[in-house]
């Protein structure tokens, strides 16, 4: 076992335990992960998958809204991201380039089931059979009356945590779009979510 | 402060979230990650070294070409170590000298190239074009418009009421502007619908305009001696160039800001709303059959054909923040005897590749250098894909259609220039 794939080893113990936390690995520690994946460390590849893949998943679902989809959704990207291995430049982020794969294939899902719906099924409720506990039913509820890029949109600043530049880069999308999909989210979800302010305008920020 | 308060709430509740059945989901992926990881292990080429000192002595090689007068003899021995002759791999054209991914049009389909080399033939279609982020290509199929995966896969297909042509995505990613028929039709990206647009369109192929300052997205197309431009969701009239010659082919400059016309006698540079900035009439004893833009919207490749003589040139002209400068006197990048079908560049803007019907050669140039790189020849066996027709001499040859990144192109805060797209056919669009 090489010293590399050996800091892997050590590392992966505690890349399992992650998926639910915000905290982030290193970019160096990060750095050393993909190096070792792409010289074929399974250990490196667990630790890479247990890092970003609560956030993947996460993000996925937030925005199909369908569990079987999301976790398809996830899986490809990853499988995905294990075929353009070789090709990674390492001094780039892993998680940006995930995400980016995953939210596109999130979208364009959407818009194809919503465009499946429209023409052959009745609309149905797009609410989970099944909320575990800490899920909030509200902000679920309240996310599906976006679309779909709005819905992005708001995974991607919210959830993920990107500035409205990165994600323009992400979506290859205007900064102006993007300003404009997150005030236009987030004026509805307000309506949504505290209906007894309904008319009282949110406060406009700046976007960096 | 009420604004931040609720976004604090939201992504608090966002972090919070985890969709059913989480634990299960994750180890049902690790499992198929793991093994498809390990699949790459087991069929990873062992040739990454090899690759990499091939790579290094055709860097080393290309410094020596590009300080050498005697750069086109070198450039044949580097074709001829890194290209080998067909017979010997038939299966691979040689890696290319930028990153990235080259779209070829081919009469026996679209091709796509990988930076080592490998290419993949899409299936039967006529006319293809990259999306603007590289992930899907946009094709024609006789009377039909088709979307693919660059692996093959058809993502879905749309009937057309006449012959498809000219397909070109725009910026956003989310319409699809094509030519069936004479008419100009237009696609949503998810192929949820369609709308013609204008009746009668002239032989360009449309050209969306990047960073509209309108809602929608916005599309030039020549109709009759006038080229149009138009916000197609509306659909409303932006503005209309005045009369002039029929352009084959419009281009948008990187900013959205300026509008090449190119047609056979000269190039015209008009404002976003058409009015006209500049004239610039080609050469005398020359006419243009085809041109492309680099991604930054600088250089201006245009081959022309000398009248009376069968030899072209390839000539660049570089586009000043206002217009085509007037100072400096275009590039004369190449001339040679034949005639030239398809020109590309590559998306760094570094590569420019044209096509020798007559040599069935592309020639691959690094305008710096102002040096041929590359010579690639027996183009039409490469991409005859078995079909016997495709190979002969008479059949249509081959273009460089269009440049893209290698999948997946990566975030920056600046975002990332969209794909390439390569000179129309020569012979002009079939109606």
């Amino acid at each position: 076992m090489s010293a590399l794939a050996r800091t892997s080893a050590i590392d992966v113990v505690a890349a399992r335990a992650w998926p639910s936390s915000r905290e982030r690995p290193s970019r160096r520690r990060e750095r050393g992960w993909v190096r070792a994946a792409q010289e074929g460390s399974d250990e490196a590849m667990e630790a890479l998958f247990r890092v970003h893949w609560g956030r993947a998943h996460r993000a996925a679902y937030l925005i199909v809204h369908d569990a079987a989809a999301a976790e398809d959704i996830a899986q490809e990207a990853f499988l995905a991201a294990i075929r353009a291995l070789d090709r990674f430049d390492r001094r780039r982020p892993f998680g940006p380039w995930l995400h980016r794969i995953v939210v596109n294939r999130a979208i364009d899902w959407s818009r194809a089931r919503a465009l499946r719906r429209e023409v052959w099924e009745p609309v149905e409720s797009e609410a989970p059979e099944e909320r575990p506990d800490g899920w909030s039913d509200e902000v679920v509820a309240a996310l599906a009356v976006l679309d779909p890029d709005q819905r992005a949109a708001v995974v991607l600043r919210h959830l993920l945590e990107y500035t409205p530049g990165e994600i323009a880069g992400l979506l290859e999308i205007p900064r102006g779009t993007v300003n404009s999909r997150l005030r236009r989210a987030l004026d509805r979800l307000a309506v949504e979510l505290e209906p007894d302010r309904a008319g009282e305008p949110l406060d406009r920020e700046a976007q960096p | 402060m009420r604004r931040k308060a609720f976004q604090r709430r939201l992504r608090e509740e966002l972090h919070e979230a985890r969709p059913p059945h989480a634990a299960e989901a994750e180890r049902r992926a690790w499992a198929v990650v793991r093994a498809a990881h390990a699949e790459r292990g087991a069929v990873r080429r062992p040739m990454r070294g090899r690759r990499l000192a091939v790579a290094a002595v055709t860097a080393a090689l290309a410094a020596v070409l590009a300080l050498s007068p005697a750069g086109a003899k070198v450039g044949d021995w580097i074709g001829d170590v890194v290209d080998p002759a067909p017979d010997a791999t038939p299966s691979t054209l040689g890696s290319l000298p930028s990153d990235g991914r080259l779209l070829v049009v081919s009469p026996a389909g679209p091709w796509i190239v990988h930076d080592d080399g490998a290419r993949r033939r899409l299936g039967d279609f006529r006319d293809a074009t990259w999306s603007p982020g590289g992930l899907f290509v946009a094709a024609a199929r006789g009377r039909e418009l088709v979307a693919l995966e660059p692996d093959g896969d058809e993502v879905w297909a749309r009937p057309a009421p006449g012959q498809v042509s000219a397909p070109r995505w725009s910026p956003d990613g989310f319409r699809i502007a094509y030519r069936s028929g004479r008419d100009l039709w237009i696609a949503v990206g998810d192929n949820s619908g369609a709308e013609r647009l204008a009746r009668g369109i002239g032989p360009a192929p449309p050209a969306w305009r990047p960073n509209a300052p309108t809602p929608g997205q916005v599309v030039a197309f020549s109709s009759r001696r006038r080229i149009r431009i138009v916000e197609e969701d509306t659909p409303r009239l932006i503005g209309a160039t005045p009369p002039g010659p029929v352009p084959r082919e419009l281009w948008w400059t990187a900013d959205g800001r300026r509008l090449v016309a190119v047609s056979s006698g000269e190039i015209r540079v008009h404002d976003g709303r058409g009015r006209l900035l500049r004239r610039e009439p080609l050469p005398p004893g020359v006419r243009a059959t085809g041109s492309a833009l680099d991604t930054a919207g600088r250089r201006l490749a245009v081959a022309a054909e000398e009248t009376g003589r069968r030899a072209s040139e390839v000539l660049v002209f570089r586009l000043a923040r206002r217009r085509l400068d007037p100072t400096v006197p275009p590039d004369r990048l190449y001339a040679g005897p034949g005639s030239i079908e398809g020109l590309t560049w590559s998306i760094d803007g570094r590569v420019l590749v044209l096509g020798l019907p007559e040599a069935d050669q592309w020639l691959l140039v690094r305008p710096r250098a102002r040096e041929p790189l590359r010579e690639v020849s027996g183009i039409r066996r490469k991409f005859a894909g078995g079909k016997g027709t495709a190979a002969r001499a008479t059949a249509p040859f081959p273009r460089p259609a269009g440049w893209c990144y290698a999948e997946p192109p990566e975030p920056s805060g600046a975002g990332v220039p969209p794909c390439t797209t390569g000179a129309a056919p020569a012979g002009g669009l079939v109606p």
